[in-house]
């Protein structure tokens, strides 16, 4: 009797911490390698012919397309300059200088359908309103604002996407050498 | 109370391979998966667009910004030949093994008299002679896998154009022979 409770822990235990591990591991989309500039995380692994098993299982679960390492770089932030976690609720200003890249975007990735929503979520390096030195400014608020603005809608969660093509940075140089966009908070309620 | 410990310890390190185990099963096993989607609705011959976002049932994590279209290339039925027409701005043809790893990528600054032109070749099936024309040849040994085209749109309105470029790419078996 007690060999057969035994054997019972000894499968529990082990369905338990090999499943749950798992299911935890891709519903948490966990990756390895992240690459930090500022607010801005990248995974190179996951664009490469090599990407670690947690990528592949997460990519092969959500029937994700990576972006290929050869096609660009993709960063993305989920937290202002100062680390604060990003809020749909709150106006943001995202400003920066020309980056590397032939052509690169930004664009939000929120909770709500995008098609519920006002306004644009995403801008092109080849639409951007642009000052004088070559500068922009992306206000990322849940109401109009004039200039560049992405509406960043009423869901309950907000990350800023940004994809940058055909660049002859990688992700190491990205580190050390780019000024990447800050993302100042203006206001929240 | 020892032989108890000893199960607790040998069910916990049994939990640590089945983990191993099934996150490396996962890509091999998955249904709904990037290249089981794809298939799902691939045509022959052309690329099938497949959306933006996920908001309309699309892929996820693709940019917003693009008009994304793809299609299945099976090596077992010879080289693939495909032709995108140069499109209005920025866009790339990516390559992708059947578990969705990018193995090549061709960007516009190939396109030669207004397309870009490649061939996807196994160079086990012996040798397969590029044909005249064809600026790009890809040597995969992955029989199946699919081929992604990111068209980009730099303002909202030419979304329409991009997208008609992009509905005269073709994608199909050249039908040739390794010698």
């Amino acid at each position: 009797m007690r060999y057969l409770l035994n054997l019972l822990v000894f499968f529990g235990l082990a369905a338990a911490i090999g499943l749950g591990l798992t299911g935890l591991a891709v519903s948490r989309n966990v990756m390895f390698g992240e690459v930090k500039v500022g607010s801005w995380a990248a995974y190179p692994s996951i664009g490469s012919t090599q990407p670690d098993p947690y990528a592949r299982a997460s990519i092969a679960r959500r029937g994700r397309i990576p972006l290929a390492l050869g096609d660009g770089l993709e960063f993305t932030a989920s937290e202002d300059s100062e680390g604060r976690p990003l809020r749909p609720d709150c106006d943001y200003r995202l400003s920066g200088s020309t980056l590397p890249a032939r052509y690169w975007t930004v664009a939000l990735q929120t909770s709500a359908r995008p098609d519920t929503e006002p306004g644009r979520q995403a801008y092109t390096s080849a639409e951007l309103l642009r000052q004088e030195n070559g500068g922009y400014v992306i206000t990322i608020a849940p109401r109009a604002r004039p200039g560049n603005w992405l509406a960043s809608g009423h869901g309950d969660a907000l990350r800023i996407m940004l994809r940058l093509y055909d660049t002859p940075l990688t992700t190491r140089s990205a580190q050390s050498s780019i000024a990447f966009p800050t993302i100042e908070r203006v206001a929240c309620p | 109370m020892t032989r108890a410990l000893l199960f607790i310890a040998a069910g916990a390190l049994f939990g640590l391979i089945t983990h191993v185990v099934t996150l490396l099963a996962i890509p091999v096993n998955a249904t709904q998966d990037a290249f089981s989607r794809i298939a799902s609705i691939a045509e022959p011959g052309r690329f099938i667009e497949i959306g933006p976002g996920d908001a309309d049932g699309g892929f996820a994590g693709l940019d917003p910004t693009f008009v994304h279209a793809a299609c299945i290339y099976d090596l077992s039925m010879g080289p693939a030949a495909i032709r995108v027409p140069e499109l209005p701005f920025y866009f790339t043809v990516s390559f992708y093994d059947r578990l969705a790893r990018p193995f090549f990528v061709i960007n516009d600054r190939v396109a030669i008299g207004g397309a870009v032109e490649a061939i996807v070749v196994d160079p086990s099936e012996g040798l397969i002679p590029t044909p005249a024309g064809v600026g790009t040849r890809v040597e995969t040994r992955e029989r199946l896998g699919f081929i992604l085209l990111r068209g980009a749109v730099a303002n909202p309105s030419e979304r329409g154009r991009v997208r008609d470029q992009i509905a005269q790419a073709t994608c199909q078996p050249t039908g040739l022979a390794g010698q």
